[in-house]
């Protein structure tokens, strides 16, 4: 009699790491590949559009680039907070807060004789905050699941978003679309000459840097690394893990809502309804296959961004941009398959009559 | 009134030619330690067998092997000559032995008549609460158990639970019952309660394991006794032909090794910690300590005995600062610490050695450096303000690693992939990096392979010697003996006895755990 | 006052329609919830179950037929979810996560070309005499049989849970996996099934929608009913009868938000459309609140805790 025992196998390289991660996206793209065949599509085609163009064309590249920024700033906003096990999946929704009151700054208060520019990133990070600070103290004090109230966050700040676009804040210039008026000019980020790429590339990059730094070369940051990993040790060492997951949810809103900001002063100029392509839930991916480090957010974010600039190329062909989405949940999955199987050494054994192994799982 | 659980005609055919159960060659290792060192043992129907061992020996992982819970490494179990293999409890129950786990196995939750139909697949799928609760009540009477299987396992008391747990196990119609230290969280009436039990179920034909660390409940009970140490069957002959001498002896091992008891002089050195009537709630409301006063010497090792779950990790966490006494005071160095967060402990230089290496004392996730520093973070050596010196966190580590003699000694290796051992030198080290004005042990040596054991003691006799005052808080009578000057015995959260090792023996020690009761 | 009592009725009935689908992928995740699996998934589910049901009905013209083959699909997500948590032992919220953000894609993906188009949807059934009662008729017994099947699926999961050998073995395994497997409950298995069988609720859920509420397909038409069906599960108490209540509140406040954007509400009707979603952030509030104080809700205690025999070394 044989059958298949699983040793429990621990600790593995970032090498190994990335060739996990690197192989379960070419897995995925491959059954991507064949998930187009199937529905009678031109595969090829299709990713051309998907992955040659955004990194082939010199518009692509930019545009890419572009796309990559609200996606470093919500990834890491997702990677601090699920460090310390509080799964905020309402990056979304602060980023949306943070857009409102970005354009609350520049369309609606007096002019200060500052640039706009910085004001509405700061408001925009003030409103990110507020927004993770709710769930965060929620769950810190009662225990409310920080998941659904996160999630519900996205709903109603979208929401709130496609209200005051048809409504208060629907611009007298945008010839009865439901849109803001443009800002002003100081209201926007530099951006680099002819392209549409803006200094936030920047703000993104020490945004990482910065968080690398809290967590790593702090002594908070050491205590929020040990309290996701243990608990119960955090709170043994006389760590205070309560007012520490607040905290980290606020800086997690922060991040959120500076996304929020930035994409308005940098990109768009403009508040829109529905202007996000679902950057907060693309940073769920962006910051599990980071592995949670802030340094490799930026990488994985790029990445990402190829994939969202190739959707809106598939959308030109008048294929579904839906794909997108079909190929990020296969990606995740197949680097959780992946995880399970580096964690997990798969051997058979001939059985003789007696259990041979430990974490023994039944047919 | 004589009643069967099985078919017990057939089985009085099989008791005169076969043991029920052979056990050969039984391997199992938990990491570098070998809980489990080929045993053989073989069970008689009719029988009461007693597993006897000190802490550690390998009783309960053995019990586990036969119940299912845990696979061995090799070896082979025959069940009534046929050999078999169990991947499962569920495989085990269905061969008929069953098994009471010292920490319960039944679902808070539900009530007795429902754990009693939990995965019971001959049990029909609609489960009709009256035969259910009828069947429940006849086999609690048969038993003479006064148990309300309507009540949830919740309500009940660590005895009733016990009954329950016992009502399960004969549900399923077992013929072999393993009981692991069910004596130890009872009263002396509900011990016998227990023991009248026992003799029930093997005058109906079944056989009971009875593992147990206590001497007199061993003689007075069994047929057969086995005792086991560090894993390997050292001793098994009926019940009659054991002097209680040797048994001991054969418990802790060579007698040689009492020389050692000898202490070193005590050194009356100030008054380092005074706890008065402190008082501790539990869980679930139930109080862990009750009206605990003691005092602890700078130099001096007390030896905290008692049997499991007598209060003792209450005891290390009120005195960790980890849990605030609801009444009473502590002082230390004659500053009143009561109340105070475990922060302001450390900082006092109170340091505190978990019982659970890995789920307490250390983050896995983390490098040995890191958790080298996990609670120095305060020490200027490790950053100025709020910055944290990567190079600083790594040279302790490394430090660490050379001082303890910690193999690997990679500062940057997860403590996941560490040993038991190792992981109890990085926690021990750590806590003693400076020397420590108050150190509670808990537990220090359980589970540790000799090199560890041997660098733990040689560490808490030199912390003593250098004036630490020590509370170690261990199950072991050989350690609490040789390495502390005086001994409290914790029961029920009380203290109910105090003792000097050079004036005690370990039968003593291990009577006055069961609690205040006559001496046999 | 005739006319408010015939509001009232509307909004009942309004209510039990909107309700329905939560009520029965609340139905589901309990019971999974109640083995000690959490799948965030469901939101994802819904969305492949509600286009796979408008699709084959589309295809086929037998709703009935859809409705089977929206819960099939349902069913295999839930499997899916199943394999990754409960036998590789994945995390439980990151592979929610990937189902949820599977299922939106698959869905849009092939959705695109239903969007506008029609099928033959599920009809309301007037209940014989009972629908002819003034005001409690209409309100209570002109729906879709889906409405009557979930309202009756509540008492018989209850009975499932509390009184089948079945159930037993399920809530066992969300209290104390370790416990129940000494008892000899086939852990895995019993977490496998649960995951299908909430992934088939999920499947019927958002068939509902496509093919009884809406009666067809809007790319991602859920709009966090899953979640919702989430939330309402925390809300039970893990309890089936306070889910009905928790789903229904759901759909009485959406009804009633649709309502009021009809009779021209001053508030504008994205501002009203929030109120579910702030609804159900106040009902997990005060469900926490209570909780704190009573401490008396069914929470499995091994809920998102995977389980392995023999974790020592």
């Amino acid at each position: 009699m044989r059958r298949l025992i699983f040793h429990r196998r621990h600790g593995r390289s970032a090498l190994h790491d990335s060739l996990t991660i690197a192989g379960s996206i070419g897995v995925a793209l491959l059954a991507g590949y064949l998930f187009l065949e199937a529905s009678g599509i031109d595969a090829a085609g299709a990713y051309r559009a998907l992955l040659v163009d955004p990194l082939g064309t010199s518009y692509g590249f930019f545009e890419t680039l572009v796309k990559a920024i609200p996606l470093i700033l919500t990834g890491l906003a997702v990677a601090v907070a699920f460090r310390m096990r509080l799964w905020n999946i309402g990056a979304e929704g602060q980023l949306y807060a943070g857009a409102l009151a970005a354009t609350y700054v520049a369309l609606f208060t007096p002019d200060f004789g500052l640039p706009r520019a910085p004001l509405m990133l700061v408001a925009a990070c003030a409103a990110g905050a507020v927004w993770a600070a709710v769930p965060g103290v929620l769950r810190a004090t009662l225990g409310v699941s920080e998941i659904l109230v996160t999630l519900m966050g996205n709903y109603v700040a979208i929401l709130v978003a496609d209200h005051l676009c048809y409504g208060p804040w629907k611009g007298k210039t945008t010839f009865g679309f439901p849109m803001s008026d443009r800002f002003p000019d100081d209201a926007a980020l530099p951006a680099f000459a002819g392209t549409r790429l803006h200094v936030g590339l920047f703000v993104g990059v020490l945004c990482s840097l910065a968080l690398w730094a809290l967590l790593w070369r702090t002594k908070w940051g050491f205590q929020v690394r040990v309290a996701g990993s243990n608990v119960r040790a955090a709170e043994y060492a006389g760590y205070r893990v309560k007012r520490d997951a607040v905290v980290v949810m606020i800086l997690s809103g922060t991040l959120a809502g500076m996304a929020g900001g930035v994409e308005l002063s940098g990109v768009l100029h403009r508040l829109q309804p529905r202007f996000s392509p679902g950057y907060g839930y693309t940073a769920i991916l962006v910051a599990w296959l980071a592995r949670l480090h802030p340094l490799a957010v930026p990488l994985v974010a790029f990445l990402f961004g190829v994939l969202l600039t190739g959707g809106e190329q598939l959308q030109v062909m008048g294929i579904s941009s839906s794909l997108v989405d079909v190929l990020q949940g296969l990606i995740l999955l197949s680097v959780l398959a992946a995880d399970a199987a580096a964690n997990w050494r798969m051997a058979w054994v001939v059985h003789q009559g007696s259990a041979l192994s430990e974490g023994v799982v039944h047919d | 009134m004589r009643q069967s659980f099985h078919p017990a005609p057939q089985l009085s055919r099989e008791v005169t030619l076969d043991p029920v159960v052979e056990l050969r060659g039984i391997t199992k290792s938990f990491g570098p330690v070998k809980a489990n060192d080929h045993i053989d043992l073989d069970l008689w129907p009719g029988e009461i067998h007693a597993l006897l061992g000190a802490n550690g020996a390998g009783k309960s992982t053995l019990m586990s092997i036969l119940a299912g819970s845990y696979s061995m490494d090799a070896g082979t179990i025959r069940v009534r000559g046929r050999s078999t293999c169990f991947r499962s409890p569920a495989d085990a129950l269905k061969a008929g032995i069953g098994m009471v786990y010292q920490h319960s196995m039944l679902l808070s939750r539900m009530t007795v008549a429902e754990n009693m139909a939990v995965g019971d697949r001959s049990m029909p799928r609609i489960v009709r609460r009256r035969e259910l609760l009828a069947r429940a009540s006849a086999m609690a009477e048969r038993l003479g158990f006064p148990l309300d299987p309507q009540r949830r396992v919740a309500e009940l008391s660590v005895a009733e639970r016990q009954q329950a747990d016992i009502l399960r196990n004969l549900a399923r119609e077992v013929v072999v019952l393993i009981l692991d230290e069910p004596t130890a969280v009872l009263t002396p009436q509900e011990t016998a309660g227990l023991f009248a039990t026992m003799r029930t179920l093997i005058r109906d034909g079944a056989s009971v394991v009875f593992i147990s660390h206590r001497l007199d409940e061993v003689l007075h009970l069994a047929d057969r006794i086995t005792v086991l140490r560090q894993g390997r069957v050292v001793h098994s002959a009926p019940a009659v032909a054991c002097a209680p001498g040797d048994l001991v002896a054969h418990m802790m091992g060579s007698p040689a090794a009492r020389s050692e008891y000898s202490s070193p002089a005590p050194a009356p050195g100030r008054v380092v910690l005074k706890l008065q009537h402190v008082q501790a709630d539990g869980l679930h409301g139930v109080q862990s300590l009750t009206d605990v006063s003691l005092e602890v010497r700078a130099g001096e090792i007390l030896g905290v005995a008692g049997v499991a779950g007598a209060g003792q990790s209450a005891l290390a966490e009120v005195l960790a600062g980890l849990r605030a006494p609801s009444a009473g005071s502590i002082l230390v160095d004659g500053d009143d610490m009561t109340g105070m967060s475990a922060h302001r402990f450390r900082m006092r230089g109170v340091r505190y050695v978990p019982g659970d290496r890995r789920g307490r004392g250390v983050a896995q996730d983390l490098s040995l450096a890191e958790n080298a520093a996990l609670t120095w973070l305060h020490h200027p050596r490790l950053g100025r303000g709020h910055w944290l010196s990567r190079g600083a966190v790594w040279r302790m580590g490394a430090d660490l690693a050379r001082s303890e003699g910690i193999e690997p000694g990679d500062p940057g290796r997860l403590v996941r992939l560490l040993s038991g051992g190792t992981i109890q030198k990085l926690i021990v080290g750590r806590e003693t990096l400076q020397c420590p004005v108050m150190l509670i042990a808990e537990y220090p040596l359980h589970g540790l392979d000799v090199q560890a054991t041997g660098f733990v003691e040689a560490r808490l006799r030199a912390l003593a010697s250098s004036g630490t005052a020590i509370v170690l808080i261990s199950e072991d009578f050989d350690q609490l003996l040789s390495l502390s000057q005086r001994i409290v015995v914790l029961f029920r959260g009380r203290i109910v006895a105090q003792r000097r090792p050079e004036a005690t023996t370990p039968l003593q020690l291990g009577l006055d755990m069961l609690g205040p009761r006559s001496t046999p | 006052m005739i006319d408010l009592m015939g509001m009232g009725a509307g909004l009942v009935a309004a209510g039990m329609q909107g309700g329905t689908a939560v009520l029965l992928a609340a139905l589901g995740e309990l019971v999974l919830e109640r083995s000690g699996v959490l799948n965030l998934g469901i939101e994802g589910i819904m969305l492949v179950g509600a286009l796979t049901g408008f699709a084959a009905s589309h295809a086929t013209g037998n709703p009935a037929l859809a409705l089977g083959a929206a819960a099939c699909a349902g069913m295999l997500m839930g499997l899916l979810h199943g394999v990754f948590t409960v036998m590789l032992g994945a995390s439980q919220v990151v592979a929610g996560l990937a189902l949820m953000i599977l299922g939106t894609g698959i869905s849009g993906f092939f959705g695109q070309c239903f969007i506008g188009q029609t099928a033959p949807g599920i009809a309301p059934v007037a209940v014989p005499l009972l629908a002819d009662i003034p005001l409690v008729g209409p309100a209570l017994f002109r729906h879709d049989p889906l409405v009557y099947a979930a309202v009756l699926l509540v008492p018989v999961i209850r009975y499932f849970l509390m009184r089948t050998t079945w159930g037993l073995a399920v809530r066992a395994v969300g209290e104390n996996p370790e416990a129940a497997d000494v008892q000899g409950v086939p852990v895995i298995r019993v977490r496998m099934l649960a995951t299908a069988f909430a992934g088939f609720m999920a499947g019927l859920a958002g068939a509902h929608l496509s093919l009884a509420y809406n009666r067809m397909w809007i790319e991602r038409m859920v709009a966090g009913r899953g979640w919702i069906a989430l939330a309402v599960v925390i809300f039970s108490l893990w309890r089936p009868g306070r889910a009905l209540i928790g789903a229904y509140l759901f759909g009485v406040v959406g009804a009633a938000s649709f309502r009021m954007q009809a009779l021209g509400s001053r508030v504008s009707a994205p501002l009203l459309q929030t109120l579910p979603y702030v609804t159900t952030i106040v009902a997990l509030v005060l469900i926490a609140w209570r909780a704190r104080l009573h401490r008396d809700a069914d929470t499995p205690a091994a809920l998102t805790i995977p389980f392995r025999r023999e974790e020592r070394s």
